[in-house]
């Protein structure tokens, strides 16, 4: 058998002969199945365009590697699980933490895939007329033809021949470019691509990326030449390759792999696009919990030719029509279809975009360590494609293999089926299920068959200038607060400062072996001790601090108070904020006390509510000041208890103590700026329960906005939680989008919440089977839209029992 | 929703021979297939009658039988068949190719007759220095590193706080083109498990 690539120069690759240069290009893949219709039919018209764009042969490859388990090779993109950590004082737990991660993401077998482009160099090969055109036009191809035809230059290629690929290459990818996130392959991927086809069912080569392929130089008539040393590729094919007559038995670095090769059949008359019928490239492989490759080879027709092709179909389906009406039993179904059929592709292809055709044939390879694994992965592939029947033809595994290798064209008879562009794009190659950061903690992993991990870098929207802040909602016990305790306990392996704050007190973070030493509790309650603790004179930042101490003071004044009674309010605390170099509402209530009638009236009123109850944390007193908090690392939070108004209930529906609520939650939001704002470099995460207190107040609003900026600047991300999604928060969605960086929804109890939280999402709120699949969602399991927007289902993981006994909010 | 027609059937269509002349075949016609199926039988059968032994076995049926009816039932049953999804002939061309080519190949080549693996134990190549630049390669400790070229270390990059990776490089050495060889050189013990690179500034021989 010949050698299927004889030499690699760069993203080049030269198949059987070095007449046959070829640009490979790996293809970004990108999320896909949460998208909406029109984002879907996005990629789908890119891909159109691409793949007529390019006017050449071509080959798309999308091979599933396991995950993390790739070479150690330049390239790759393995997302890592690797956190952009300080190390704190936890750095030994941290790393053990990790090993668990490491070690379970080793044993999960989830599959990566990728997607290569090959495309070739040469001029599609057309008919006679075409090719008779070509040399009337005086175009270099029918010449070339010739010389490939007859061998010439099969030995060796001259360094301009060499550049003049490569400058082909640049172009193509220049097309590629302007449809499809692509980028030359490496030589490194390149030989993992041939490397692992050998190991197909067993894992990953190790491919180093050292081993280049190299070439004799040597010169003829003044021309430098260079010879490839074929022997320099064949390395990479070193596998032991037994051909028996339905499958492979591969003898490789890793053991030996049973491998079964696939030929699709006949594709369905008529699909709907977007729709898994349409979608085979990512709806089977995604769905199915082992790596198989496929890989479709394609001759370009270009439009003449395709149209001269129909042209002459429409010949030969009416004179099959005529016989068959000149028969006994008349014209068949089928031959008045074929007729019109065959008209309908010529007004196709005198459509304006001239759309050409593609002589296609779709394999899939499927890989085992035994041959009876090999047999049960092969009819789970075989249901997976449902309709289309999948070949298995004797005697064609070792081509079918070949044509999974880089830059080859279809080596079968007898499988090739004329496509439209349309038909190839709407397999979707480009699709995957993917979410989260490309290094981080593992955070959990999709629900697709290919269960792909998930990772979280909780500084990833500060690191990119997104919006830190992560929102988690959901009804009670789907998760939320597990997922909070999780990320705090991550963030303070990180060695981040973690400020808990927990209005039902169920938080078990802070009771953590490993994390009590560090743990500052401040236990927010009306305890005289802790009076001024949360003074938003002393708390709030520079910029809000008047704002936020007049309409403190003010809602703590009766509904009924005149307006003269603010205007006081304003005067005293601005002539305290002029007067004090460290300014507290004590200081304020004194300044009123000794003012005209109406502000002794009001610092009457204050002063009750400066010596008792949950308000007397907002009035520090000035000669003697609440202790510093904040030397831990861990500061926790809890207040329980805290009065609050249903959501959406207007001002004037509030009780006095739901206002005092309202403004508490204000002063610990406040509370936590300044505690976070202390070290600029050090990663900070402020955790809030019962979050919809400060989505749907417009002061918390504006205070997330605060972390948010500092977020960016300063390394702080608010995690909030919420078990309530209000029609007034959605309506704020804008808004709020500008908070938000990451989303996590949990399973929701009515189809109101889902349609809520769908809506919150982006995703279409009035859809049943969504909002179903929301309600059906089990403890852990979530849609997850990640920093950049990208959304999945996935199922949250903690790996190590004790942390899942510790945090679980479930009574036992 | 976006409809995608697939237009096999214009391509994939079987010719058939529904009437020769005036005379008309059976009514959904003689695919084409079957009637050069049929001449390939008919010329194999003849040629098989011409065989000593064969030939004998085949004579006692009578020439009809033998050179036409039983042709046209075996090219009948093979227009019909399809094996594969795909037609006779070409299956039988890929069964035939299974048979003739070696059922082992290493390196797309047949494997040797000798039909056993020589599994040399694992060899270490050290480049001796005298190539036109360094060869780059990878060292995992533990063990010492001499370094008698100018060169250049660079620690492994560094996220904030550090990485950690399941495989990684700690050290890297970029040689210098150029300069003389040091005059002492530089000693690099590597622990256990610790990882060195070494490389050339790309594209410069030394």
């Amino acid at each position: 058998m010949r050698r299927p690539i004889a030499f690699v120069y760069g993203n080049c690759v030269f198949a059987e002969g070095l007449q046959d240069a070829w640009a490979v290009f790996r293809v970004d893949l990108a999320s896909y199945a949460w998208l909406d219709d029109s984002a879907k039919r996005a990629s789908f018209l890119a891909l159109v365009g691409a793949l007529e764009g390019i006017e050449a042969d071509l080959q798309i490859l999308r091979v599933a590697g396991l995950w993390q388990s790739g070479p150690d090779a330049p390239g790759l993109e393995e997302p890592q699980v690797d956190p952009t950590a300080r190390c704190g004082p936890a750095d030994e737990r941290r790393n053990a933490y990790l090993a668990t991660q490491i070690r379970h993401l080793s044993e999960l077998h989830s599959v990566r895939p990728s997607l290569f482009l090959a495309v070739s160099l040469r001029a599609p090969a057309g008919d006679v007329a075409s090719l008779l055109a070509t040399a009337l036009e005086g175009r270099p191809g029918l010449l070339s033809s010739l010389r490939g035809l007859t061998g010439g230059g099969r030995d060796s290629i001259g360094s301009a021949a060499l550049e003049r690929a490569r400058v082909r290459a640049d172009r193509v990818h220049a097309v590629l470019e302007d449809f499809l996130s692509v980028r030359p392959a490496r030589g490194v991927e390149l030989q993992w691509l041939v490397r692992r086809a050998f190991c197909r069912g067993l894992g990953e080569p190790e491919v180093d990326g050292l081993h280049e392929p190299a070439a004799l130089v040597f010169e003829r008539n003044g021309q430098a030449r260079l010879a490839p040393l074929e022997v320099d590729v064949g390395r990479w094919s070193e596998g032991e390759v037994e051909h028996r007559a339905r499958c492979l038995k591969v003898t490789c670095e890793l053991g030996t792999s049973w491998q079964g090769q696939l030929v699709l059949g006949a594709l369905p008359e008529q699909v709907e696009f977007p729709g898994s019928r349409a979608e085979l490239m990512f709806a089977v492989p995604e769905a199915l919990p082992f790596p198989v490759d496929i890989s479709l080879t394609a001759r370009f027709l270009p439009n003449g030719l395709a149209l001269r092709l129909a042209r002459r179909r429409i010949q030969d389906a009416d004179q099959i029509m005529r016989a068959e009406s000149s028969g006994e039993q008349g014209v068949t179904d089928l031959g008045y279809e074929r007729t019109q059929q065959a008209r309908d592709l010529v007004s196709y292809l005198q459509a304006p975009s001239r759309p050409p055709l593609l002589r296609a044939t779709v394999a899939v390879a499927v890989g085992a360590a035994s041959e009876q694994e090999l047999e049960q992965r092969i009819e789970s592939v075989r249901r997976a494609f449902g309709e289309v029947r999948l070949h298995r033809p004797v005697g064609e595994q070792l081509a079918l293999f070949v044509q999974h290798l880089p830059a080859q064209r279809a080596r079968t008879a007898g499988f090739e089926d004329v496509l439209t562009t349309e038909q190839v794009a709407a397999m979707m190659p480009t699709a995957t299920h993917e979410a989260g950061s490309d290094s981080g903690f593992y955070l959990g992993h999709t629900l697709s068959g290919s269960r792909r991990p998930v990772l979280l870098d909780l500084s990833e929207g500060s690191l990119h200038d997104g919006n830190a802040t992560i929102l988690s909602v959901g009804a009670l016990g789907s998760g939320k607060t597990t997922l909070a305790q999780k990320l705090q306990y991550e963030a303070f392996l990180q060695g981040a400062r973690v400020i808990d704050c927990d209005p039902k007190g169920d938080h078990r973070f802070h009771l953590l072996e490993d994390v009590a030493p560090h743990v500052e509790q401040v236990t927010l309650a009306p305890d005289p001790a802790l009076r001024g603790m949360l003074d938003p004179l002393r708390v709030a930042p520079a910029h809000l601090r008047q704002e936020m101490t007049v309409s403190f003071l003010c809602d703590l004044l009766p509904g009924r108070a005149e307006p003269r009674w603010e205007t006081a309010v304003l005067a005293a605390v601005d002539r305290v904020i002029g007067g004090s170099a460290r300014p507290t509402c004590g200081e304020v209530v004194a300044a009123l006390m000794q003012g005209e009638e109406v502000d002794r009236q009001v610092g009457q009123a204050l002063d009750v509510y400066a010596r008792s109850g949950l308000t007397q944390l907002g009035f520090a007193d000035p000669s003697s000041l609440p202790p510093a908090v904040g030397d831990n690392q861990v500061v926790y939070l809890p207040i329980r208890d805290l009065p609050a108004a249903p959501p959406g209930a207007g001002r004037s529906e509030q009780s006095q103590a739901e206002r005092i609520g309202e403004q508490v939650v204000r002063l610990i939001a406040m509370f936590a700026l300044q505690l976070m704002s202390s070290e600029r470099s050090r990663l900070k995460v402020f955790s809030f329960d019962e979050g919809w207190r400060l989505l749907a107040d417009p002061i918390g609003r504006m205070l997330l906005t605060s972390l948010q900026r500092m977020g960016r600047s300063e390394l702080a991300v608010p995690i909030i939680s919420t078990q309530l999604l209000s029609d007034a928060l959605v309506g704020e969605r804008e808004s709020i989008e500008n908070l938000i960086g990451a989303t996590f929804v949990f399973g929701l109890r009515s189809h109101a919440e889902a349609s809520r939280a769908l809506q919150l999402l982006g995703l279409d709120g009035e859809n049943r089977s969504l909002r179903e699949r929301l309600l059906g969602f089990g403890a852990g399991r979530c849609l997850f839209r990640d920093h950049r927007g990208r959304i999945e289902e996935i199922q949250v993981e903690l790996l190590e029992p004790a942390l899942i006994e510790a945090f679980s909010t479930t009574p036992r | 929703m976006t409809e995608i027609r697939s237009y096999r059937s214009v391509f994939d269509l079987e010719r058939r021979i529904y009437s020769i002349d005036r005379m008309r075949l059976n009514p959904t016609g003689v695919p084409v297939r079957a009637v050069v199926y049929f001449f390939v039988l008919a010329v194999l059968a003849l040629f098989l009658g011409a065989l000593p032994v064969m030939g004998a076995v085949m004579r006692l049926l009578p020439w009809y039988m033998r050179e036409l009816a039983m042709p046209a039932a075996g090219a009948g049953i093979l227009a019909a068949v399809r094996i594969d999804g795909r037609a006779v002939h070409l299956a039988a061309g890929s069964l035939l190719r299974l048979l003739s080519t070696p059922a082992r190949t290493v390196a797309w080549g047949a494997r040797s007759d000798l039909g056993r693996c020589w599994c040399p134990e694992e060899i270490v190549f050290i480049p001796d220095g005298s190539d036109s630049r360094p060869r780059r390669l990878r060292y995992v400790g533990p063990g010492s590193v001499l370094v008698l070229r100018p060169h250049r270390i660079q620690e492994a990059p560094r996220a904030i706080g550090g990485r950690v990776r399941l495989r990684r490089v700690d050290l890297r050495i970029v040689l210098d083109h150029g300069g003389k060889p040091l005059r002492k050189g530089k000693v690099l013990l590597l622990g256990p498990d610790a990882s060195l690179r070494v490389e050339s500034r790309r594209g410069r021989p030394l």
